[in-house]
């Protein structure tokens, strides 16, 4: 797989049909990849393809388009963040050559919990779960332990932008449900919610790791970093934090796919997840339509429908 | 008069404790709200003062960020009213207003806060009537709800 993503990274440079090609290659140590941005054929050569490809690359695409037409290697999720772009004019379809990896679920660092870091020397996917090759040998660890909450749910098909396919779609069978987080969040009763998410701001500390590491999130410049029109302190009061988190939620309501990126970078473990989860729904419930399906369709609070929107107040 | 005198102006009857008047920040639409609050006031109808009225151009012109503002600083209730459906001034403003209010009000109670405190309606310029009656409904309905505990603790 990985041999035939490099080869048709290399046919891409080679032909000068795209200027660069964006995957992943090996990072400082094996249970880390990194993003990695090929620009000959001979840098086709450094990237892989393996369980560590967590990074949802199309934060990328849309400074990359400037310098020319970019290839760019996509999980089906990853895929769905590229049809946003495209469906808000942040990139062009013609600028973009999607090549799809087969994804069997990505790993979940918590799975690597018991094994000694340093001697690690490898890991890939074997049968449904992956296996995990250290120094006193291979280790294999079961899917529904090694990957993302959002893979064991995961049913996506290709996205709607595919130009390459690579290898076959393996079988998915999900094996958790995708809201049972939000069902079990959802028993809360509204002022518990307050004083929950109260608590889960307060840890914020305001890095911006969460939105630089979003792919929705491509403002040129962010309401929080405004100086002129100071709508959030800069500050990390509880209060401010509750602001950016729920501005930047509304910001994503209808674009969010749901990558989980924010929460993955997220030093301090505020379940952001969730907020994106919870309004999807929300937006799936009252306007029937999900992000990342349709390149062409409007984006959902950029758009109406005078038949099917909600009245306030039905006379 | 200071803005905490003008809710509290009834006269106190001395060493009754105040009753707790909630604060409530209203966007009305320049052409249709703001006139229906106008005519309320020239026809001489009764509602409560708990509002404070921002005058904006259109239902439209209100970013959700308003509204999250509102309950960060510790507003008790919102209400964002505008031209009825296809009464627009800019033809179209008010449907994106009710895509995102209505989307909003649903997010506001799974982040925590009570539907009660958020009101999104139509109010015509000919409406003063309805507009009393609006203002009287939520102020009731903010106040049943109690002071707003804040979103910071």
């Amino acid at each position: 797989m990985e041999n035939e993503l490099r080869q048709k990274a290399k046919e891409l440079l080679e032909s000068g049909q795209v200027k660069q090609v964006i995957g992943y290659e090996d990072g400082s140590t094996a249970f880390k990849s990194t993003p990695c941005f090929a620009s000959s054929p001979e840098d086709a050569d450094r990237l892989v393809w393996n369980p560590t490809c967590v990074n949802n690359l199309a934060v990328y695409l849309p400074s990359a388009v400037k310098q020319g037409k970019v290839a760019v290697a996509v999980k089906p999720c990853d895929g769905r963040s590229v049809v946003e772009l495209i469906k808000e004019h942040q990139i062009n379809r013609d600028d973009v050559v999607t090549m799809v990896v087969p994804c069997p679920g990505v790993l979940n660092p918590d799975a690597l919990a018991d094994i000694d870091p340093k001697t690690i020397k490898n890991i890939e996917w074997k049968g449904d779960g992956i296996s995990v090759t250290t120094d006193s040998g291979e280790i294999s660890i079961p899917r529904e332990k090694a990957f993302l909450d959002k893979c064991l749910s995961c049913t996506l098909t290709d996205p709607a932008v595919t130009n390459i396919k690579l290898g076959d779609s393996p079988e998915r069978s999900p094996l958790k449900d995708k809201d049972a987080a939000i069902a079990e969040y959802e028993k809360m009763s509204v002022d518990e919610r307050r004083v929950f998410w109260a608590k889960e701001f307060t840890k914020c500390i305001r890095c911006y790791a969460c939105r630089q590491a979003c792919p929705a999130c491509y403002c040129k410049e962010c309401f929080v970093d405004k100086n002129g029109q100071v709508w959030a302190l800069k500050s990390t009061d509880p209060e401010a934090n509750w602001f950016f988190h729920m501005t930047r939620a509304m910001h994503l309501a209808g674009r969010c796919i749901g990558c989980g990126e924010c929460e993955r970078s997220c030093p301090m473990g505020i379940p952001l997840t969730l907020i994106g989860r919870t309004l999807e729904k929300d937006v799936e419930e009252m306007f029937g339509s999900g992000a990342g399906q349709d390149p062409d369709a409007l984006p959902i609070l950029g758009s109406f429908d005078l038949t099917k929107d909600p009245d306030p107040c039905p006379e | 008069m200071s803005e905490e005198q003008v809710i509290t102006k009834e006269p106190e009857t001395a060493g009754a404790p105040k009753e707790w008047e909630p604060k409530i920040i209203g966007f009305l639409c320049n052409w249709c709200t703001y006139a229906g609050a106008d005519l309320a006031g020239s026809s001489r109808l009764k509602y409560p003062a708990n509002m404070r009225v921002v005058r904006v151009p259109c239902s439209g012109r209100v970013d959700p960020q308003f509204v999250l503002k509102a309950f960060e600083r510790g507003f008790d209730g919102v209400l964002v009213s505008g031209c009825h459906p296809g009464d627009c001034h800019y033809a179209k403003g008010n449907y994106y207003a009710r895509r995102r209010h209505m989307l909003l009000q649903k997010f506001l109670e799974h982040m925590g806060i009570e539907p009660e405190r958020f009101h999104f309606d139509w109010i015509s310029a000919a409406e003063g009537q309805k507009f009393a009656e609006v203002v009287e409904e939520f102020t009731g309905q903010v106040k049943k709800a109690g002071p707003f505990k804040g979103v910071g603790k």
